[in-house]
């Protein structure tokens, strides 16, 4: 992996007009990905992880405005229209969405599937495409792949289903996966064979993926970094082994003891909880979004969003406990 | 020595499918296939397993919303197997059930006040109003509510706050025994620990017995005494939590282990143990052990004959030919 | 404490936000008023009519086929009677149709529906096939039959149109019902212990009423429809009496000169169609526990601009 930056998003933000009110669902963040990274977004619901997902590929409903750059191979995404980013979407950056059974089309043979996509992005004809097809799934590590093409997508188990959106996601040969809690619907045993297929695409293809997911134990054991949001803002980001040695924010470190573990946790004793809830994102008061459940709360939390900071190499934080201005 | 409060003898349930008038034949589904084990007055015992495995199908065998197709269910000694509603019903309030998606374990149309006092109004129609009443809200303070809840609707609370409701509802008849069918899994993960907390409080404060049911094992190893591990129908392994966990003996089991992600960094990940293969379809169950199909150990006799439950070291009981 | 006063304190605000909501629906809105009014109509007839004999049937030979004036607002008819008053007994007729049609479809066919829904197997299977074959019976030639063997008229029409409408409801209660049978707050009604009757009356009946709420109130704008069409066909209402339907059909002859004999009815009758069916469409969101908030919360946002 070099340093090579393939997707930048530059005071990145979304805002949902909705009847409701303003919804902010991601708010003035900063992220470079690397070529060949594969990195983890982290959050639980409404931290706005899969909002940053779709909006890197616009793929946002009809309400929604995005703010600021996404800076993606020398061009920046806002500033093209739909017909360009169809090109893009499914070319260049792929997706892999949480539940194949409605992703895939039921109607339609998967081999039907493939040849469509591949009409679009590669121009292939059918004997082409089939047997690149077949390449593809080989690759997934699907055994039987002229069987698999002539399924139609209710024959397949979960875990064969998501193998083949992961084909037909790299059928473009793209530069980046965007994947969107892509086990979250899996079981287990199969959930492990997906992220060890996800890893090793990643290393073969130098292919960069981001991981979208709530469960921090899937992103420590296949990425090489991650980002934690909360309510719309990156509270803290890094190198895995920095940032879940040594979590600094007190929403990660909150995070982290509250999911038992199996030899560690002491099972006496209760787990460390979060006290309240996610905030309403309608309303969300100023100063810092995680004030409201923090135990280090101080006086400047409430009054004045902190900003993201380098606290060590490559190791960013946002939270006051942090800021060395003095 | 706590006698046993639930006893599980034989289970099966098969469904019918594809009843074939023409050809006579007949295709079953074997959900639940010949299981046995026995809960202990306050223990949790834990059932861990994975699609198909047939541990949801188990919650409800127990608790008679589905009637088994063959063996035997006591509960404090009393055989609910082949009983009649009518008798049934006066033992219901013994035990009760919570479920996996709270908003829709829910009814909709009704309040939070009229959900946690239907089961009164079915049990104890005599009790007043007003007592029926002070009741709820003592539940409520129990649970993590106040009154301010009473008169909201179901879309109008987080799905925290209704698993609340839902425990509140279930806790109302001070039963002896709670089946919790993946009670956690639908909430986010800094409420799952108040949840699981919540669980673990009542369960002291009600004395409860406990059937915690989950595919998530390492809430199951927080929270359950012993655990079985079921597979396509069957109980491959059965023991307290800390030996099946630290001393996994089927191949499934480490297997499952092996797949939770380890949360720390600084642990060397011993032997990474990936299955191959997908689960067979209950429809499909391999013939001999079910498991021979993805099992890194398969050996011949694992195709011709089923292996039983034995015990290897104390209480630790596991069906596996290597064995 | 909790305070018997609150109680019913709150079970009346709770009706009135049904009531709010509509008045902050707009179609909702308008079209209530129309069939407001269209009641008022109907069951005032009598009374409001200006020329109520005629109304009811009474010729008036001298006055007949008459333009619009001021004596006779849309006209007299071929008889010398006052359009407007024949309209207005007109209305009147098409409400009885379409209450009793669809109340005795909603009282025969969903508890059917949920019946089969809720017992499945056998008792499923015969109450569907029954349904299947009412539904595949044209309502004309059911008509027919019915008009053939017991004679036209207000009654017989009712009949003949509940026969054919019932199986609908039956459709829809059972797909409801088969849809909330599985869920896990029925499950939990079980473990209580409460016999099927009682899960039916209160938990799933209460979770069905949206979908045939609106359905029965589309089906009103059908039912008049129909009841219209078998008049002006000769197999439903007959003369004296006055339906808008058979006003139209009598009204044919005439139309080359005297247009306004079958117009007005005509109108008339499409006004109260459109306004059953917007009513309907809009009661769709009403009743979606979770429209309720939204639209409370626009009035909010309405009054407030939304800040960029």
């Amino acid at each position: 992996m070099n340093n090579e930056i393939i997707l930048e998003l530059e005071n990145f933000s979304v805002k949902y007009y909705t009847v409701d009110g303003v919804i902010n669902a991601i708010n003035n963040i900063n992220l470079k990905i690397k070529k060949g990274e594969m990195i983890g977004i982290a959050g639980e619901s409404g931290c706005g992880k899969s909002t940053l997902g779709y909006g890197i590929i616009k793929l946002l409903p009809y309400n929604a405005k995005i703010y600021g750059k996404i800076l993606f191979d020398g061009e920046d995404l806002t500033l093209k229209n739909e017909k360009e980013m169809q090109k893009i979407r499914g070319g260049k950056i792929s997706m892999v969405f949480q539940d194949p059974m409605t992703s895939l089309n039921p109607l339609y043979r998967v081999k039907d599937q493939f040849l469509r996509i591949l009409k679009i992005h590669k121009k292939m004809d059918k004997e082409k495409g089939l047997a690149y097809a077949k390449e593809l799934l080989k690759e997934v590590e699907l055994p039987d792949p002229e069987q698999i093409l002539e399924s139609f997508p209710y024959e397949l188990s979960g875990g064969m289903q998501q193998r083949v959106m992961i084909a037909m996601a790299l059928s473009s040969d793209p530069e980046l996966i965007i994947a969107d809690e892509p086990t979250t619907a899996i079981d287990a045993t199969i959930q492990a064979q997906i992220l060890r297929l996800l890893k090793k695409l990643n290393k073969e293809r130098n292919l960069s993926i981001i991981l979208i997911t709530h469960n921090l134990g899937i992103i420590i054991e296949t990425c090489n970094r991650v980002v934690i949001m909360y309510a719309g803002n990156i509270v803290e980001s890094g190198p895995i082994e920095k940032v879940f040695l040594n979590p600094l924010h007190p929403y990660t470190q909150a995070l982290l003891y509250s999911i038992p573990h199996i030899e560690k946790t002491n099972k006496d004793k209760d787990l460390p909880t979060i006290p309240g809830e996610v905030p309403n994102l309608l309303n969300l008061p100023k100063g810092c979004v995680f004030y409201p459940r923090c135990k280090y709360a101080m006086e400047i939390c409430k009054e004045n969003s902190p900003k993201l900071i380098e606290y060590e190499n490559d190791h960013l934080i946002q939270c006051h406990l942090f800021n060395k201005s003095k | 020595m706590p006698d046993n409060l639930v006893e599980i003898k034989n289970l099966k349930k098969y469904f019918l499918v594809n009843k074939s008038w023409i050809s006579r034949r007949f295709e079953y589904i074997k959900a639940v296939d010949n299981i046995s084990f026995s809960i202990k007055k306050g223990e949790t015992f834990g059932l861990v397993g994975e699609t198909g495995s047939g541990k949801t199908t188990t919650g409800q065998l127990i608790s008679r919303l589905l009637i088994p197709t063959s063996g035997k269910i006591l509960f404090d000694n009393i055989d609910l197997t082949n009983l009649s509603e009518r008798k049934l019903k006066p033992l219901r309030k013994n035990f009760q059930m919570i479920f996996q998606n709270p908003i829709s374990a829910l009814d909709p149309r009704m309040t939070v006040k009229q959900i946690i006092i239907e089961p009164l109004n079915v049990f104890f129609p005599e009790i007043s109003l007003e007592e029926k009443e002070n009741v709820v809200l003592n539940i409520l303070k129990d649970v993590g509510l106040n009154e301010y809840f009473l008169n909201k609707y179901p879309y109008e609370l987080s799905g925290g706050q209704n698993q609340r409701v839902a425990i509140a509802r279930g806790l109302i008849l001070k039963p002896k025994f709670l089946i919790l069918d993946e009670p956690t899994s639908a909430l986010d993960v800094s409420i799952q620990a108040q949840i699981i907390n919540l669980i673990k409080k009542i369960k002291k404060e009600y004395e409860l017995t406990y059937l915690f049911i989950s595919h998530d094992l390492s809430i199951i190893n927080y929270l359950a005494d012993r655990v079985g591990v079921m597979y396509l129908g069957k109980i491959i392994e059965l023991g307290p939590t800390y030996n099946v966990f630290t001393n996994p003996l089927h191949p499934y089991t480490q297997a499952l282990l092996s797949s939770v992600p380890k949360l720390d960094i600084t642990e060397k990940r011993e032997k990474e143990i990936i299955l191959e293969g997908e689960i067979p379809s209950p429809r499909n169950i391999p013939s001999g052990c079910r498991f021979r199909n993805r099992c890194p150990y398969q050996m011949n006799i694992c195709s011709l004959n089923e292996p039983f439950l034995k015990e290897i070291e104390k209480d630790h009981f596991v069906a596996c030919h290597l064995y | 404490m909790i305070n018997n006063q609150n109680i019913r304190i709150n079970k009346f605000l709770k009706n009135l936000r049904y009531l709010n909501l509509i008045i902050l629906n707009r179609i909702a809105f308008i079209s209530i008023i129309i069939i407001f009014i269209f009641i008022i109509i109907g069951v005032l007839a009598p009374i409001i009519s200006p020329y109520p004999l005629q109304g009811e049937g009474a010729p008036n030979l001298a006055a007949r086929l008459q333009p619009p004036s001021i004596n006779h607002l849309f006209g007299t008819d071929q008889y010398g009677r006052d359009i407007l008053s024949r309209i207005f007994f007109g209305i009147q007729t098409a409400l009885i149709e379409g209450v009793s049609v669809v109340m005795l479809g909603i009282i025969i066919g969903v508890p059917l529906g949920i019946i089969a829904g809720y017992y499945g197997g056998k008792t499923d299977e015969i109450i569907m096939r029954i349904t299947d074959m009412f539904l595949a019976f044209p309502y004309l030639l059911l008509a027919l039959i019915i008009v053939a063997t017991l004679g036209s008229g207000l009654i017989n029409v009712i009949i003949a149109l509940s026969i054919t409408w019932w199986p609908w409801y039956t459709r829809i209660a059972r797909a409801q019902t088969v849809s909330l049978k599985a869920r896990p707050f029925v499950l939990s009604a079980k473990l209580l212990g409460m016999n099927s009757i009682k899960i039916i009356l209160r938990h799933i009946l209460p979770n069905s009423f949206t979908p045939i709420i609106i359905q029965g109130t589309l089906d009103f704008a059908g039912v008049i429809l129909s009841a219209a069409g078998l008049s002006f066909l000769g197999i439903g209402i007959k003369e004296p009496m006055a339906d808008l339907g058979l006003m139209i059909s009598e009204g044919q002859t005439y139309f080359l000169y005297y247009w306004w004999v079958a117009t007005f009815p005509g109108l008339i009758l499409l006004i109260i169609a459109i306004a059953f069916n917007l009513l309907g469409d809009s009661l769709r969101d009403i009743l979606d526990p979770k429209y309720q908030k939204r639209r409370i919360l626009q009035i909010q946002i309405k009054s407030e601009k939304f800040n960029e």
